[in-house]
């Protein structure tokens, strides 16, 4: 991601632009994700709010050694993380005003596609948080699991757990909403 | 059950739009404080002024001062994000030999598909080359053409036409040619083109490096609104252990969404190329027609011209040398070709009227160089008139700086109104012929057996052309009879409003009456023969026939293939490639008789009997009327239809008995 190690540098350098690009770049990724983590629209976008205002004050201490992505998504997941360990939010279902993207456009196959990622979500907020984060982190953050064992400063094999356990929770959670 | 898999995609696929109100309340909040440190920072000055009072401190500073200049001059080189990635494509082109690149393109709505071998020297530069198209021109059907450069000099064969251009050294056609396709296929050339426009600030270049080495790295070029390239996009997967590119991608926004245009695949690195790849010597038949263009000067010179001026100035003059069928002063204009050439890639096409030549723009394609110009013109292909958008591409001649030629025209036509002609009749004699196809004519269908000896005692009066919406809409104006016509579908040339019929939009006067039943044509040569003072053919009642009537009928089948062949046995009358022009006239003089529309005959559809025969006029009842002509159909090739169906493909010919 040379593009990106070059935006930073811009960025640490005063520029607006490069801010702006990183932004316009991550917007959908970090909010997908913290709107998984979270299950709540409006917390996830608050707890972008308040990322990328930290990202701005304290932008002279960032020191990327890995890919930018990956550093946004860990930063996330750290306030999400924060977030709920402050307060126990409650699981909602995904408001109206944010669109489930879907790659059909037909309104038919859009009610279906939306159907399941209500079905989905619901799934995802019963689970117990450390899983939902493992699974999250690595199906929508793509980061590896050695790298969200080193931002939990646990070992791999517990992530590893962690996701093995998540998904089967997920599926019998989903299998048995369908056929309800 | 939903297994394990479904349940990961399910949740790699959710994915969430962000409201675009979190953009003002997150992004504009941060904006704001980034710029407002920003200036806090340039305010700290008073803190510098402090530091530099250390006479240490401000040997400390000079020092860095002069480290921060020497690492500014290399910034430029080694931070920029372009340069980075593609300096090592270049580099690693450096060890490239041969290369193999076939590429599908979309031009004029139409595919073309190349491939080419390039053979390159030590220093990286290209020796050798060898390009080939699957066809030249989209107008005419000049078929494929095969470039080589062999190093000593370059040749364009084309095997259609049985011409080969060549010349030592670099040839106006060949050279032009090979610049302009190689700087799509050499991929070294693509990035060095895209490197510099990178310095340049002219592209925005988004690169992603997968972490998984065996996944390419993709490069993804925009260009800025203001460029002329703003709606192009062309992406570039390179493979991330070698550097070298592995494909091309290039899309143009069209109607909110890009449409891809190309394809280029690089294939074969540094497999050896066959020598006799770039030996074009002896695949040349020995009665080849050669023109050397040696001594050649080609296009007009730009003088104090600006590049738009000049492009204006070449795409009128051509344009003049058209009107005046000055073939080889246009083939001095398009690439040095003889005028033979042209005459050949006009085909029947006559330009008739220059409306206007407007002003010249680049072309907006990236790696294009030729300006465009636009022009206006009525063009004529086989008596009909057409308005004719067409593009007009301008470009230096390669080899002979300072002068300009035109290097392609791409034109799109919709029939201008006109003025509705007469009805034209050619005089055709009695004789004899054979219907039908023989056993070994090729693509030919069974009903068009047994091939059998027609004589027909009596000559008749054909339409030069099939009746036009101009002559049958005088019948609908006196008759007001419009149940024959089909006014619904669109694809009738006529719309009706109380009585009053108009041309719907780009149609002709002049173009074939379609969307009409048998009975609407059988009914309109009534119609003519009573306004010529003949006798009438048909009984409109029982429709039945009176074969001895002076006056307008359909043609029998017989009649009109005995007319459509004009003495050959041929596929087409014009030999046995279908892709010749169609719309030259047959020997009678006729029009359109393979070309254009189906054209309603007098019989009705039936089997050919094995017997000569003299004046058939076909079986005596039937529930479908021949249909004979129509677009690239063979002489003998035969279609029926109900008669009181219409179609957008079928219209009729008049025929009347010379007394």
């Amino acid at each position: 991601m040379l593009e990106d190690k070059l935006l930073l540098w811009k960025f640490k350098h005063g520029s607006s632009e490069s801010l702006e690009r990183i932004y316009n770049k991550y917007e959908t990724y970090l909010i997908t994700v913290a709107t998984a983590l979270l299950n709540n629209t409006h917390a996830a976008e608050d707890v972008l709010h308040d990322f990328f205002i930290s990202f701005v004050t304290s932008s002279d201490k960032i020191k990327l050694k890995g890919n930018l992505k990956a550093y946004l998504a860990t930063c996330v997941a750290n306030l999400a993380r924060n977030r709920i360990k402050r307060k126990q939010l409650e699981p909602a279902a995904l408001d109206d005003n944010y669109s489930i993207e879907s790659a059909a456009l037909r309104p038919d196959l859009l009610a279906i596609q939306k159907e399941e990622t209500t079905i989905l979500n619901r799934a995802m907020s019963k689970l117990p948080y450390e899983q939902r984060e493992v699974v999250v982190l690595h199906l929508q953050g793509n980061l590896k699991f050695t790298q969200i064992a080193k931002i939990r400063s646990t070992s791999v094999n517990t992530i590893r757990s962690r996701y093995r356990y998540g998904l089967e929770k997920l599926k019998s959670g989903l299998n048995g909403e369908v056929i309800k | 059950m939903k297994s394990l898999k479904d349940i990961i995609n399910s949740v790699r696929q959710f994915n969430v739009n962000p409201r675009s109100e979190m953009r003002s309340r997150v992004l504009d909040e941060a904006l704001k404080i980034h710029r407002s440190r920003k200036h806090a920072r340039i305010s700290d000055k008073h803190i510098w002024r402090t530091i530099m009072k250390s006479r240490r401190a401000q040997f400390a500073t000079a020092a860095a001062a002069v480290l921060i200049t020497y690492l500014c001059l290399q910034i430029p080189k080694n931070l920029v994000a372009p340069a980075y990635a593609l300096q090592d494509t270049i580099e690693a082109y450096r060890s490239v030999r041969y290369l193999h690149v076939k590429a599908f393109n979309i031009i004029a709505g139409r595919k073309l598909n190349s491939e080419s071998w390039i053979e390159f020297d030590e220093d990286g530069k290209n020796a050798r080359f060898r390009i080939q198209v699957d066809w030249f021109t989209t107008d005419a059907e000049l078929g494929p053409a095969t470039l080589v450069n062999d190093g000593d000099g370059s040749h364009t064969w084309l095997p259609n036409l049985n011409l080969c251009f060549r010349r030592s050294g670099i040839s106006p056609l060949t050279g032009g040619l090979l610049q302009l396709m190689r700087l799509d296929v050499d991929p070294k050339l693509i990035c060095e083109k895209l490197r510099q426009q990178a310095e340049r600030g002219e592209i925005i270049l988004d690169i992603n490096e997968p972490d998984q080495k065996s996944e390419p790295i993709v490069l993804v070029v925009t260009y800025p609104s203001e460029s002329r390239s703003a709606n192009w996009k062309k992406v570039l997967y390179i493979d991330q252990v070698t550097r070298l590119v592995k494909k091309e991608e290039k899309f143009e926004m069209r109607g909110g969404q890009y449409q891809h245009e190309r394809t280029t695949e690089f294939l074969d690195y540094n497999q050896k190329i066959d020598p006799q790849m770039f030996n074009l010597d002896r695949e040349l038949p020995e009665n080849v027609i050669l023109i050397d263009q040696s001594d050649q000067v080609v296009g007009l010179a730009q003088g104090d011209m600006t590049d738009e001026e000049i492009a204006k100035e070449v795409t009128s003059q051509i344009l003049q040398v058209f009107d005046a069928r000055d073939f080889n002063k246009a083939g001095q204009l398009f690439w040095g070709v003889p005028g033979f050439f042209i005459e050949k890639l006009l085909g029947a096409n006559v330009l008739k009227k220059i409306i206007s030549v407007q002003p010249v723009h680049r072309d907006p394609d990236p790696d294009s160089n030729l300006m465009i110009c636009l022009c206006k013109l009525i063009i004529e292909v086989g008596g009909q008139n057409y308005e004719t958008d067409m593009n007009m591409y301008a470009v230096p001649v390669s080899g002979q700086p300072g002068r300009w030629m035109i290097c392609r025209m791409f034109g799109s036509s919709k029939p201008a109104p006109g003025v509705p002609k007469p009805l034209e009749m050619v005089l055709i004699s009695p004789g004899t012929f054979m219907m039908g196809s023989s056993s070994d004519e090729q693509d030919r269908d069974p009903d068009e057996s047994p091939q059998h000896q027609v004589t027909l005692t009596q000559g008749f009066y054909m339409g030069k052309y099939e009746v036009t919406v101009g002559q049958y809409v005088k019948f609908l104006e006196a008759t007001g009879e419009e149940s024959c016509v089909d006014w619904n579908d669109h694809d009738c040339p006529l719309s009706r409003s109380s009585g009053r019929y108009t041309l719907r939009d780009g149609r002709s006067w002049n173009q074939p009456m379609v969307e009409i039943s048998w009975y609407g044509a059988a009914m309109y040569c009534n119609y003519l023969s009573e306004l010529e003072g003949l006798e009438s053919v048909y009984n409109l009642d029982t429709w039945e026939v009176d074969w001895n009537a002076n006056g307008y009928r359909l043609p029998t089948e017989a009649e009109w293939e005995y007319a459509c062949r004009a003495g050959t046995q041929t596929r087409f009358y014009w030999g046995n490639d279908p892709r010749n022009s169609q719309e030259i006239p047959n020997a009678f003089g006729l029009y359109h008789m393979s070309a254009n529309v189906y054209e309603w005959c007098q019989d009705w559809y039936g089997s050919y009997i094995d017997s000569s025969q003299t004046d058939p006029i076909g079986p005596s009842s039937g529930s479908n009327r021949v249909l004979r002509g129509g677009h690239s159909c063979r002489s003998a090739h035969r279609h029926k239809n109900s008669p009181d169906e219409w179609h957008a493909s079928i219209g009729f010919r008049l025929l009347r008995l010379n007394p």
